[in-house]
């Protein structure tokens, strides 16, 4: 078991965005979380990311409590995400993206910079070829030194998640990677998360689109205002009574 | 093969130093090589302020007050008897310690609350070397600052700091090794780091990058670039006064950076020597000039907001297009 949430709560004044939710993510599955607007899911990866603290309730990052610490803190300790609405380092090259997110896992300083020292550069080379290697797996390998902004919205999720893949995590949190795609694009960035899983990575994927997250997590849970409604298999969610009602009852049905 | 290499890439800024290196015999006049390099003195510190303000993007307007603490701490070290060579270095440390502790508390506020709380920092330096009369002189501040110590070279003799002409070149090597540090600063991981604070600070949390101390990181160094500058002004001028923490100073900095090109490396530096040109040769229009400076600064901000060494880029992409092309269609007549 890589990750492990427990009763965790988040009150925003008189809101109870999340609302005692457990759940956990085993080692090279993907898990789905899904819910309709508003639920909380987002704001359950801002909890486990360190982005927001939890009201109460723990999280567990292989066995060790992780709430309460900073992001780059937890991003160091292996939790890699994405956002909803793609974030990206626009003023950068795509392979400066890459590079400067594999920081985390390098060791030189201030001086070693300024002197170009041995480790300077071994941890340069070491960058630089994570980075490569990135960009290879995202399918990104041309547009190394093209500037973000010349990259189309499905280029710019899948260096999103390149990016999150450069910090060498443990587990990435994928935030909704289809929201704002037409339908090749949506289908291209199923298709790399697939790749994610052959690769062994372990993935908390957020999607709105059920149909989508069906063939592709070995199990799903659902928010609803904030509480967890239902847990289990795609096939098990899909027969769920709460769900359908809750949430599927139009989009599903139809 | 890689040297030939070397000097293909780099012809341009051989020409240039070639060029910085003639400059004393170019400029016979004592006043203007005194102008320039003092212009070259307020280069250093504008290259500071690029690293915080420029490259990091975080406003900070308490960059004449650490120039002032290089000024002080080189005017009472030196007077008390210690060499320049150790002064310089010591009160640019003491400029870089004191930016530390304005840091911390700063720049945990963003925005224009980061740019009002190191105003305040500035404007605090200027009243404590106004009032602070024991040590500081008040507003009449210090005088008869000697000069930076002659370096004895063997055999040579000794190399003084009188005439102008040396006084330049001390200069020069100083804004040199700045532009080196600066260069080694910003093309490595490190320089990234300081753009992705600003470009996109909660991603930047996310791949683990710790905001908040590479924030402070680089402004502890542009400090230390402003303790430079403001040691060397000190010695070359021979006295200071509060004028050195004033508004007007900072001000002029921020105008030098953002005309020159913030966040680029040649940029503090043109931006500073051009529009010290441009004021010396505005004399005439008073204090006028800085309605003119108020007008180029908005133009740029709507027309080039990458300053003069953006508006040259994006000039020199055309240019290269523009050949190309014609190269093209030549080579098709020819072909
Ligand atoms: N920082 C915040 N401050 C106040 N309220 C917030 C904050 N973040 C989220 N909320 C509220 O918490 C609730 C859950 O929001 P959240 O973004 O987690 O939903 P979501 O499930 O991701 O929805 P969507 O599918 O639209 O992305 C919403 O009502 C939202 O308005
Ligand atoms: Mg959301």
């Amino acid at each position: 078991m890589i990750l492990r949430v427990e009763r965790l709560t988040r009150r925003f004044g008189g809101l109870l965005a999340v609302n005692e939710v457990s759940f956990h993510v085993e080692k090279g599955e993907i898990l789905a979380i899904i819910g309709p607007n508003g639920a909380g899911k987002t704001t359950v990866f801002n909890l486990i990311s360190g982005l927001l603290h939890p009201t109460s309730g723990q999280i567990y990052l292989e066995g060790v409590p992780i709430a309460g610490l900073r992001p780059h803190q937890i991003a160091r300790k292996g939790i890699a995400r994405t956002f909803q609405t793609t974030a990206l380092f626009n003023q950068l090259r795509v392979i400066d993206n890459l590079v400067v997110a594999h920081k985390l896992r390098t060791t030189h300083g201030l001086l070693d910079t300024l002197f170009r020292t041995r480790r300077w550069r071994a941890d340069r080379e070491k960058s630089l070829a994570r980075a490569v290697e990135v960009l290879e797996f995202v399918g990104l390998r041309e547009k190394a030194l093209h500037p973000v902004s010349t990259l189309s919205q499905e280029e710019q999720k899948r260096l999103a998640i390149g990016v999150a893949l450069a910090t060498e995590p443990k587990i990435v949190l994928l935030d909704e990677p289809t929201a704002g795609l037409i339908q090749d694009e949506t289908d291209g960035i199923m298709t790399l998360i697939k790749k994610l899983k052959a690769a062994g990575v372990t993935v908390c994927v957020i999607e709105h689109k059920m149909r989508l997250i069906m063939d592709l997590a070995e199990r799903i849970i659902v928010l609803n205002y904030g509480n967890k409604i239902a847990e289990g298999t795609p096939e098990e969610i899909s027969r769920n009574d709460a769900v359908v009602q809750a949430y599927l009852g139009g989009e599903y049905a139809a | 093969m890689r040297r030939g290499q070397f000097f293909r890439e780099k012809w341009p800024y051989l020409i240039l130093l070639v060029f910085a290196l003639a400059v004393p015999a170019l400029f016979p006049s004592r006043y203007v090589l005194q102008v320039i390099t003092m212009s070259c003195v307020f280069a250093i510190a504008t290259l500071g302020l690029n690293l915080i303000l420029g490259y990091t993007g975080q406003v900070s307007l308490a960059h004449a007050g650490f120039f002032a603490i290089g000024a002080y701490g080189v005017a009472m070290m030196t007077k008390a008897g210690l060499s320049f060579w150790l002064a310089l270095p010591l009160s640019a440390l003491l400029a870089a310690a004191v930016s530390f502790f304005v840091g911390l508390p700063t720049l945990r506020t963003r925005g224009s609350y980061f740019a009002i709380a190191t105003l305040c920092f500035g404007v605090i330096v200027s009243i404590v070397a106004g009032s602070w009369f024991s040590l500081t002189g008040g507003h009449t501040g210090i005088v008869g600052i000697p000069l930076p110590n002659a370096i004895p070279f063997p055999l040579v003799g000794e190399i003084g700091f009188h005439s102008k002409a040396a006084q330049y070149y001390l200069v020069l090597g100083f804004l040199l090794l700045t532009l080196f540090v600066m260069h080694r600063l910003v093309n490595s991981v490190q320089g990234l780091s300081f753009v992705a604070v600003r470009n996109n600070e909660v991603l930047a949390g996310a791949v683990g990058i710790n905001a908040f101390a590479t924030k402070l990181l680089s402004f502890v160094i542009a400090s230390f670039f402003a303790g430079i500058a403001g040691g060397i002004y000190a010695s070359l001028m021979r006295s200071v006064s509060p004028d050195v923490a004033s508004i007007n100073l900072m001000f002029n900095w921020v105008v030098y950076l953002l005309l020159g090109g913030a966040g680029t490396l040649a940029g503090p530096v043109v931006g500073t020597l051009a529009i010290s040109a441009l004021t010396e040769s505005l004399q005439f229009l008073a204090e006028y000039n800085l309605l003119v400076f108020g007008a180029l600064l908005v133009a740029a901000m709507v027309y080039c907001p990458r300053g003069l060494v953006g508006l040259v880029e994006a000039g020199g992409k055309k240019v290269r297009v523009y050949y190309r092309r014609q190269v093209g269609v030549r080579s098709d007549l020819e072909g």
